[in-house]
């Protein structure tokens, strides 16, 4: 017996859902790549796109810097927020005293990146708040003195407001984890066992959590990797992250450059793709074999 | 000697008490702070009249870019109206479809496969997607306009929806439907007398989500919105490109409002659905 009745009243629905899933992103990811593909009108004697967009840095072309930019600041932000939330969860589930506390994660969860974004320009810039607070405690001169920490080369900015808006929501997924683990009560047999409490946080504890939530943290990093509003108001012009590459491009005066754009686009999707690809066909496998 | 050793021994402990709590609530205290320092800076800078460097507290309060908003003196307001038309649209159709088309899918022998195509428009970024579709929006005439931006959200929204809402048919449902429908039960009355009491709490859940996902966004409006559909996030990044971070904090707060009392609410509604399981 079906859901709620025939196959003959559900095929409508798929089809609706394969066309609004499946038909604009193909439409999409074709005429980009129709874009990357087509020689350039009227400009004689260029280059293709795709030589273009992977020539060496010094001849212009920006893909390996893009995509390497884009890929350390998402493994850079992914390993900062693992660093704050594992510890912060055990302490969430082996301290009855924190709970209270918990709370208080949910806040940064109602903030848009855009805000989050102006949050941490207001507190970083040159003129933000921390400069002034080390002008005040007569550690820097002025606007000028102050170190860079929006817009800089170490795009400390966006991984610090990365960090922000994601550690709570990790700190929360791994809580919801460790219960599902019951971690007390392994934390009870380890202890039974002889082991110290830093030797079950990092054998037990962080690999456990680390291990079952690799679907979520591979997805994160996707997600990571197609971060816009944030690298937009806290990054530098170069190297930019794939986004802001990619609709600068098609935004610019010089038309050549609108197919490089549309190049990195298909670029991009098709790298989310496989990834999707590899993680769902494992997330299959470990269903088969539970 | 002993009784001086005793009061002084009172005394110390008298002096520790306070200090061993403060430094005991201070970790506490940093992490509360770490997470409203943000929000208290946006306050803060919503109610200044101007914030000069060096100076860290200006003293100049003011409610004037408040109430300039509230009197329609800058397009604040407007711009809020149209985000909650535009995300409650969005919300709407995306929940309401994506239950239905949620149902649909999850009957099929291959659900998961069917499942993970949703998983393909949700997790490419928005910008990009819209990038992507650009031409065809220009082509039918739909760039720049409140509706063009609804049905390009709803592209996301809507994958995001059917994921969220597959979780609902459980074994259980199943079985409880395949029970009704034994027992002589239309499809009307399966989907009015179970499914609509049953989902309602996860309806209600579904339709802040994705009102969220699309409050939330700024990318994608600002590709195919071309500067016509201004919404808060648009007007935001405005005014801090303008140098203007008192209205751009003004902005901000009217965005996290409702994101923090639909939050209250999800709360809510998640405790509900929890204990209702139970």
């Amino acid at each position: 017996m079906s859901l709620t009745s025939s196959k003959r009243f559900s095929a409508p629905f798929l089809w609706v859902y394969a066309l609004l899933t499946v038909v604009p992103l193909l439409a999409g990811w074709g005429y980009s790549l129709h874009c990357s593909l087509r020689p350039l009108q009227g400009i004689s004697g260029q280059p293709g796109t795709w030589q273009r967009l992977f020539a060496p840095p010094s001849e212009g072309g920006e893909a390996w810097q893009t995509l390497s930019y884009t890929f350390g600041l998402s493994a850079i932000s992914i390993g900062m927020i693992l660093l704050f939330a594992l510890p912060l969860s055990y302490a969430f589930v082996f301290n009855q005293r924190n709970k209270g506390l918990q709370g208080w994660l949910f806040l940064p969860l109602t903030m848009p990146p855009v805000v989050a974004a102006f949050a941490f320009l207001a507190l970083l810039s040159p003129s933000g708040f921390l400069s002034r607070v080390a002008y005040a405690l007569g550690l820097s001169a002025g606007i000028d003195q102050f170190p860079r920490l929006v817009n800089d080369a170490l795009s400390t900015g966006i991984i610090l407001t990365q960090v922000f808006l994601l550690t709570p929501f990790f700190t929360l997924a791994f809580i919801n984890q460790a219960q599902q683990e019951n971690m007390p009560a392994l934390r009870r047999a380890a202890d039974a066992l002889g082991s110290r409490r830093a030797q079950f946080a990092r054998r037990i504890y962080a690999p456990l959590l680390l291990r079952r939530s690799l679907p979520l943290l591979l997805l994160y990093a996707v997600y990571l990797f197609g971060t816009y509003e944030i690298p937009l108001l806290l990054g530098r012009s170069s190297p930019r992250v794939v986004t802001v590459y990619i609709t600068e491009q098609m935004q610019r005066f010089d038309l050549s450059n609108i197919p490089l754009g549309h190049a990195m686009a298909v670029l991009y999707t098709a790298l989310v793709a496989v990834l999707l690809v590899f993680l769902l066909s494992r997330r299959a496998g470990q269903i088969r074999e539970t | 000697m002993r009784k001086d050793m005793a009061s002084s021994a009172v005394l110390n402990a008298r002096v520790r008490g306070p200090l061993r709590l403060l430094l005991g609530q201070l970790p506490r205290l940093l992490f509360r702070l770490l997470f409203v320092f943000p929000l208290l800076l946006l306050a803060y800078l919503s109610l200044q009249q101007a914030w000069r460097f060096p100076r860290l507290v200006s003293g100049e309060w003011t409610l004037q870019h408040w109430a300039a908003t509230l009197q329609g003196h800058n397009s604040l307001l407007s711009s809020m109206g149209l985000s909650l038309l535009l995300s409650g649209s969005v919300a709407l159709l995306a929940a309401t479809s994506g239950f239905a088309v949620s149902g649909a899918v999850m009957q099929q022998k291959r659900a998961r496969r069917w499942l993970s195509l949703a998983y393909f428009p949700y997790l490419i970024a928005p910008v990009v997607f819209a990038a992507m579709l650009q031409f065809y929006f220009v082509r039918m005439g739909w760039s720049g306009t409140l509706g063009g931006v609804v049905l390009a959200q709803y592209l996301f929204v809507f994958p995001y929806a059917v994921l969220f809402f597959s979780g609902f048919w459980t074994d259980r449902m199943r079985n409880l439907i395949a029970q009704a429908r034994t027992l002589g039960a239309s499809s009307r009355e399966v989907w009015l007398r179970i499914l609509w009491p049953l989902g309602r709490p996860v309806l209600a859940m579904g339709l802040f989500q994705c009102f969220l996902l699309s409050w939330f966004e700024y990318g994608l409006t600002r590709l195919l919105g071309v500067g016509k559909v201004q919404t808060l996030t648009i007007q935001t990044v405005l005014y801090v490109q303008e140098a203007n971070p008192h209205l751009a904090a003004v902005a901000s707060l009217l965005m996290i409002v409702p994101a923090m009392l639909l939050l209250l609410i999800n709360r809510q509604l998640l405790l509900r659905k929890t204990s209702g399981l139970q």
